[in-house]
């Protein structure tokens, strides 16, 4: 379970976040949608720590990210993210981007990262790339390692900030079919996305975010069916 | 021209092309690895970093300053005047030098680590990779790709530089020609000796750059 609690966070005298209090339970999907500079991808990534908070809290099953004292690497990786622009590493294969960290950080034997690796490419569809460069794939085949690098690290949740922004629209499909079938196996997701069909059809709670504050945040067919908030009326309207 | 003149004291050329080697890869080495760190000092915000800061500040800023003749001698002649400690000229050699290249590339290093999109040390941080091993792993050996010919060109220079250890008296392949100059009274034939075994060296030194550069560029 992943609780924000009243969370601020501002760059110099600009207010991104303005105390959002939210529970994501397990196995849920939540889709945050909303406005553009509504601070989506910043809530996101206070979530795990890359953003540090102004205040409030973020409690990671019971765990307080904020505290100084919590091994914030360690919960890192029971929370896996994938980016907008990839982030893949572009001197290591594909093969070294996904055993890297948990050959570095967690012990794991060569052998056995290199195992779970070719399991993991298998089941986004690249098991062909094993060896390949970064550069060499597409846009919609590196998001999809990205995310097969972020499950090496066995996640309870996972974290997509606008996993499809980056992406031509032919690829945006392959991407959005490896992260349905995630939740369809019941991990624990937020996904910051601007694809109104896929929330619909893969989340289960939308949280909508205008100006630095949860406006609405309600089951998914709720939400799309009859939206409390004016806001999100007039949003949905404008982009269905 | 009689270069036949110059074939007894081929023997004292290599030996000078050897201390020659000796003080550029030294101080080339040393310098590198101090000058990625004090790079890497320059570009952090943590407790340690922000009191090194204006040490490495100032640091570059005397060495771009001040002609390294002047830093040869003052090193040289004045370390046991105001400590006691005799230097040899090759330690005064290496300080110098090495400490130099460290100025010299620290800002080489810094620039390119700054030029890694940040969505790199971003995403290793998210898999949970502690900063450090962030830094070593991932971004500095996509910066190094891009400043590799920024380093090659400083060794380059350094190897050139060297000649001044000469004034020192120490026999490299600059005083080496002076010797040989003095001995057979014979200026021009010693010092193009000296002019093509700098030419050759350098040339060799860019040759190995390029055969680096083409296998660091394999992930592009």
């Amino acid at each position: 379970m992943i609780e924000v609690r009243d969370l601020h966070k501002s760059f110099g005298s600009l207010q991104v976040l303005n105390g959002i209090s939210f529970t994501i339970e397990k196995s849920d999907a939540v889709a945050i949608i909303g406005p553009s500079g509504g601070g989506k991808s910043t809530l996101l990534r206070c979530i795990n720590m890359i953003e540090t908070p102004t205040s409030g809290k973020v409690l990671i099953d019971g765990v307080d990210m904020t505290d100084k004292k919590t091994n914030i690497l360690q919960m890192r990786q029971r929370c896996g993210m994938v980016f907008q622009d990839f982030n893949l590493f572009p001197n290591m294969s594909v093969r070294e981007n996904l055993i890297y960290a948990p050959t570095k950080t967690k012990g794991e034997s060569r052998a056995e990262a290199e195992e779970r690796a070719k399991m993991l490419l298998d089941k986004v569809g690249l098991l062909s790339k094993y060896d390949e460069y970064p550069k060499k794939l597409s846009g919609g085949q590196k998001q999809r390692v990205a995310i097969a690098r972020a499950l090496m690290m066995n996640p309870e949740y996972m974290l997509f900030d606008e996993p499809t922004s980056a992406l031509d629209p032919e690829m945006i499909k392959e991407v959005l079919g490896v992260i349905r079938d995630l939740a369809k196996e019941g991990m624990t997701m937020a996904i910051v996305t601007h694809e109104m069909n896929f929330c619909r059809d893969v989340s289960n709670k939308v949280l909508f975010l205008d100006q630095g504050v949860v406006a609405e945040y309600s089951a998914t067919e709720e939400f799309y069916a009859c939206p409390k908030t004016e806001r999100a009326r007039q949003f949905l309207q404008k982009v269905m | 021209m009689r270069f036949d003149k110059l074939a007894p004291y081929s023997p004292m050329f290599l030996d000078a092309i050897g201390t020659t080697i000796q003080y550029t890869v030294i101080s080339l080495v040393l310098g590198v690895i101090l000058g990625l760190l004090i790079g890497i000092v320059k570009l952090s915000n943590g407790p340690v970093a922000k009191v090194l800061k204006p040490l490495t500040v100032a640091f570059t800023a005397i060495f771009r300053g001040v002609p390294l003749m002047v830093l040869l001698f003052l090193v040289y002649y004045a370390t046991p005047q105001v400590t006691g400690i005799e230097l040899n000229t090759f330690g005064a050699g290496i300080a110098v030098f090495g400490l130099n290249t460290a100025a010299m590339t620290s800002e080489v290093f810094r620039a390119g680590i700054y030029s890694v999109p940040k969505g790199q040390t971003e995403a290793a941080l998210a898999l949970g990779v502690p900063k450090k091993m962030a830094m070593m792993d991932i971004i500095v050996p996509q910066a190094l790709r891009s400043i590799l010919p920024a380093i090659v060109n400083e060794g380059i220079s350094l190897l050139k530089t060297t000649s001044l250890i000469s004034v020192l008296g120490v026999a490299d392949v600059m005083r080496t020609a002076q010797l040989v100059m003095s001995q057979t009274y014979t200026a021009f034939e010693p010092f193009i000796v000296s002019a093509v075994i700098y030419f050759i060296m350098v040339y060799v030194l860019t040759f190995f750059s390029n055969y680096l550069e083409r296998r660091l560029r394999k992930g592009d």
